[in-house]
């Protein structure tokens, strides 16, 4: 028994600690995030430091003084949850009707969105912002939103996804029942189609989060801004020295709510994931 | 199981934060959600209430002044200037009526003139041409001659000397003599080698150099030619002697021990040291264990930079002295400009011409900015004999006010900023041993007409 | 593509449905909403630019049409070619780095020998880089890695792993284009984890535990079940990586302050077009750079996906 069992053992630790280490180097980031949010910047300058500091107040008023985080948190939660939404109802949707619809059309579709999941959004950026702009959009929250009802990364993603977890069979006997096609759709496609959802979901969201150069160049007022422009905004705050712990403090205040709300998601998607992963 | 820890991990990081803030940690952004989202629309009741986009705080402190002074409203908006230029071009090619004045800093004004953003001050000239100091008067002009963007301030390029080390060295520090040392390219390679010899730097690094880089000629003349005339030449080679016989320190400009060398001895340093990865404790601790030092001589900068040096001098503050250089420069500033697009022209120009032509707001922001040096003359030359304690009682803007007049703004050309970044990166090659004069002066060629093929290179060029 | 299942045994392919040319015409139904909001933002957009690229227009003013003068002007622009080589050498190390280790983390928690536990966990922390904005990442590793204030090299120098610091963003060339490598990969690897997972739970259980019996090693295991099935998200994660990556621009436009240092290593692809566009005001041109960027990017996906292909057929 003996040797086998050592080396296994040794060999899981050796394992275990490499994962370890991993998590280390993933989090580590976010705890000298955290951490230089609570001290000064003449202390982050001189010196490293594993504890918390006594500079969060001055740092907040800091940051309060520059900027309505609160407010860039609502406005970058607003967008989020609507692009979510969208992305996953109406790419459900698309995905569905590509995948078991035979209707002329349904190949150039499908071909378009393959070739614009490889278009770089710079090149549609310039002319995008044409658009909104002749479509009196600028400075509201429809260009940041709308276009998420057209995701062809997340359709692909999608019709594959059902494509195989979902047989084509499954759709006869409702059919059969007269059940109406968005019905169908509804009550039995979706539900089984949820993990890939998901999986796109969480993305979407977090897309929308952290997003950075469409925001800047749509909005205009203020109080509309989101988070990460926000954030961006603090440089312009002369003398980043005294203010360098105060940015790290809006950035930690950017990230945390965003990995609280994870914690929920990816519980979901997670445990979605196996749920999906079709048990025969 | 995963989720618990999960949510530890970030009760943690939040923890970390709250702990540490004690009274203060009602403030998470969730508490502060005073206001839904929708209901931005409050223009109704301030219509006359213009709003102004700019790069910096200043104007916010203006306009706060302004309410005080007139009771009107002034909303000032700051962006971040890594991609304010971008910002301004896309908003106001959309024709956006979202805002009345904007700025712009000397190098934007001629895309945003060419644009037809900038609404015709006209109305504003005479005051203008009378009152505020030549280059800003010229820097807010369009090809045409028309005025369309006017300062509060002006930043006057000057070289920033250690008084005491000149005293030591030259045996003057009377700034019209340091002004001879630093008159021409040579003479500051004469004067570096002066000062190597008793010890000291001249400079932090090379860079300091490039502020002097347009003289006589313009980077690009009036036939596209990209101008490298001997008086670049004189300034490569001098960056390239100064940086290869070690007669500057090399503390890069806004490295730690750039700004530790403004208030005392520096350690010597060679290239191959990287003074980025130096921090202020480590300089100390060198000098304390014994190590070989220096002393860096003088500094060029505009005026913002003066301040800087001021404020980092510590123990030598009161030492400095400051004087012209191998041209009379100027850099950044603010410049307002009105938005044609806006419905509030007359609002607009109001705030603009109290920022910029009040002889009240002028001296008030001298005294509040603390040495910002404002564009109006009188104000300026009323102030002629203030004499400033942090560099040795002169009379600051006096020099500046001289100084200023020698200006030249034809000289100042759209491809500058291009033409200045490039041939910084082809000194740099050479200083560095990478490559020949002659091949980076090529890639410098290379580099400029291959971003602006509309630029030539003259039969003249100082390559083959 | 597709995440392979077994069907169910007896499924009735051929449909009797009487009414099934009728039913088929809910696919229009279906797709329309996406067609429309498609078309208005995906593809007027991209014509507009391409519209743009046959212009002399400066992004405001007059536009004069040059017809393809700009795509010539980009195939000899020797600063665009620089820089498309600095993408794929940053993108380079990124990929390896990410695929490399999702697909490791991948094979040590399948391996039916270890069992190893604490799944979800792990998953959990290796997604989070995923979650901040780009702006809070390069803000984050710039201030850390950087200058004056340094944190990394502190740590690094406190634990003794090296004795001098090192000059990570603003040193040599090659030195910045690994960091941006490796704080892509960081970003990323959780990501590829998760979909790699997805995948392998696909598989059937059942295969593993007859390879295991059959005595299968573990390599045999890897590369004959795992890897084969892993083909078709493999292929999705890296072409989505790669249309990723050769857009890559907020990282090394943000850690290099917008200046590209050291010597322009840093200025990407899309970089150099955004600089175009909006420093040089030559939109046309920085259109006809994005398109040239779209035919490059097509070529690279093509290829990927032939690759791909060719092995599943072995």
């Amino acid at each position: 028994m003996t040797l086998a069992k050592v080396k296994h053992k040794s060999v899981k630790s050796l394992l275990y600690l490499f994962l370890i280490l991993l998590s280390t180097v993933c989090f580590a980031p976010f705890w000298m995030m955290i951490i230089n949010a609570t001290r000064s910047g003449n202390e982050i300058m001189t010196g490293f430091s594993m504890l918390p500091g006594s500079s969060l107040t001055t740092n907040w008023e800091v940051v309060a003084r520059n900027v309505d985080l609160g407010r860039g948190f609502v406005n970058s939660l607003f967008i989020a949850i609507c692009n979510t939404a969208l992305v996953s109802y109406f790419s459900a949707l698309t995905a569905y009707g590509l995948a078991f619809y035979k209707f002329r059309g349904n190949k150039v579709i499908f071909t378009a969105l393959l070739i614009f999941m490889m278009v770089p959004s710079q090149l549609s950026m310039l002319g995008f912002y044409d658009l909104c702009n002749k479509m009196h959009l600028i400075d509201s929250y429809w260009p940041l939103i709308l276009p998420s009802i057209a995701s062809p990364s997340t359709v692909f993603f999608l019709r594959q996804y059902i494509l195989s977890v979902m047989p084509r069979s499954v759709l006869e006997a409702p059919r059969i029942d007269g059940a109406g096609e968005l019905a169908i759709f509804h009550r039995i496609a979706l539900p089984i189609m949820a993990p890939g959802i998901a999986t796109m979901a969480i993305g979407a969201f977090i897309g929308s989060w952290n997003s950075y150069l469409l925001p800047m160049l749509i909005i205009n007022t203020p109080a509309k801004r989101t988070l990460p422009v926000m954030v961006a905004e603090l440089n312009a705050v002369r003398d980043i020295t005294t203010n360098l712990g105060a940015s790290y403090l809006a950035v930690a205040i950017s990230v945390v709510p965003i990995m609280i709300a994870f914690c929920f998601f990816s519980k979901y998607i997670i445990s979605g994931i196996s749920a999906g992963s079709v048990k025969e | 199981m995963k989720k618990l820890i999960c949510l530890l991990l970030a009760m943690v990081m939040v923890l970390s934060l709250v702990a540490c803030g004690s009274n203060d940690t009602g403030k998470t952004p969730a508490n502060d959600n005073k206001e839904p989202v929708a209901s931005d629309n409050n223009n109704e009741q301030t219509a006359e209430k213009i709003v102004v986009w700019t790069l910096a705080n200043d104007l916010k402190q203006f306009a706060e002044k302004y309410k005080e002074d007139t009771g009107r409203e002034v909303e000032v908006v700051v962006f971040d200037s890594a991609d304010y230029a971008t910002k301004i071009m896309q908003t106001l090619g959309a024709q956006s009526k979202d805002l009345d004045i904007f700025v712009g800093e000397p190098q934007m004004l001629p895309n945003f003139f060419e644009a037809g953003f900038a609404a015709d001050l006209s109305k504003l000239e005479s005051d203008v041409a009378e009152k505020l100091v030549g280059y800003t008067y010229q820097a807010g002009q369009d090809v045409d001659g028309t005025l369309r963007a006017v300062s509060y301030q002006a930043c006057p390029g000057s070289v920033i000397y250690r008084r005491d080390l000149a005293i030591e060295v030259f045996g003057t520090d009377d700034p019209a003599a340091i002004g001879e040392k630093f008159a021409t390219f040579n003479a500051i390679a004469e004067t570096a080698a002066e000062l190597d010899a008793a010890g000291y730097k001249i400079f932090g690094d090379t860079g300091a150099l490039r502020w002097f880089s347009t003289n006589s000629n313009p980077w690009v003349n009036e036939n596209n030619e990209i101008i490298v005339d001997q008086d670049r030449l004189d300034y490569f080679d001098a960056a390239v002697e100064l940086y290869q016989k070690n007669y500057v320190a090399h503390a890069s400009e806004w490295s730690a021990p750039w700004y530790s060398s403004m208030a005392g001895p520096l350690p010597v340093l060679t290239p191959d040291t990287n003074v980025w990865d130096l921090t202020g404790d480590g300089l100390a601790e060198d000098i304390a264990n014994g190590a070989e030092t220096t002393q860096v001589f003088s500094y060029v900068m505009p005026s913002w930079g003066a301040l800087i040096i001021r404020d980092n001098a510590a123990d030598n503050k009161g030492k400095f002295g400051i004087c012209s250089g191998a041209s009379s420069f100027f850099g950044g500033g603010t410049f307002l400009a009105v938005n044609e697009f806006s419905d509030k022209k007359d609002a607009a120009i109001d705030f603009i011409e109290y920022c910029t032509l009040n002889n009240d707001t002028a001296q008030w922001w001298l005294e509040t900015s603390n040495g910002d040096v404002v564009s109006n003359k009188e104000v300026l030359a009323a102030n002629a004999d203030y004499q400033n304690e942090s560099f040795g009682n002169q009379n600051t803007y006096g020099f500046y006010l001289e100084e200023m007049e020698n200006i030249d703004y034809s000289l100042i050309t759209g491809y500058d900023d291009a033409c200045k970044e490039a041939f910084g990166a082809a000194i740099v090659s050479v200083q560095k041993g990478e490559t020949t004069k002659e091949e980076a002066l090529k890639e410098f060629y290379t580099v400029v007409t291959t971003q602006f093929p509309e630029l030539v290179i003259p039969a003249d060029a100082p390559i083959n | 593509m597709a995440i392979k299942t077994r069907r169910p045994a007896g499924e009735k392919l051929k449909s009797r449905n009487s009414n099934l040319k009728n039913v088929n015409n809910y696919g229009y139904l279906f797709c329309l909403p996406f067609v429309i909001a498609f078309v208005v933002f995906n593809i007027y957009p991209v014509f507009r630019t391409f519209q743009m690229s046959l212009m002399n227009y400066k992004g405001f003013g007059k536009e004069t049409f040059i017809g393809f003068q700009n795509y010539i002007r980009a195939f000899k622009d020797v600063l665009f070619r620089e820089s498309f080589v600095n993408t794929l050498k940053m993108w380079g190390l990124n990929i390896v780095l990410q695929l490399g280790l999702a697909l490791l983390l991948t094979i040590i928690f399948n391996d039916i020998k270890y069992r190893m536990r604490g799944l979800s966990i792990f998953r959990a922390i290796f997604y989070l880089p995923n979650l901040i904005a780009c702006t809070s990442v390069a803000f984050l590793f710039k201030t850390l890695l950087d200058w004056k204030y340094g944190s990394f090299n502190q740590v690094l120098m406190d634990l003794g792993i090296i004795s001098e610091q090192i000059n990570w963003l603003k040193g040599e060339a090659g030195t910045a284009q690994a960091v941006v490598g490796v704080v892509g990969a960081w970003m990323w690897f959780g990501n590829s984890f998760i979909m790699l997972m997805a995948g392998v739970q696909g598989i059937n259980a059942s295969y593993f535990e007859a390879a295991y019996i059959d005595g299968a090693n573990r390599w045999q295991v890897f590369s004959k079940i795992t890897m084969p099935l892993l083909r078709p998200i493999m292929l999705y994660v890296a072409v989505t990586s790669l249309i990723g990556g050769l857009q890559l621009f907020d990282i090394p436009y943000l850690i290099s302050g917008t200046t590209g240092d050291p010597g322009r290593s840093l200025v990407t692809a899309v970089f150099y077009l955004y600089n175009t566009a909006f420093k040089n005001n030559q939109m046309g041109y920085a259109a006809a750079l994005a398109f040239v960027l779209f035919l490059i990017i097509s070529v690279f996906c093509g290829i990927a996906f032939k690759l791909m292909n060719r092995k599943e057929d072995d």
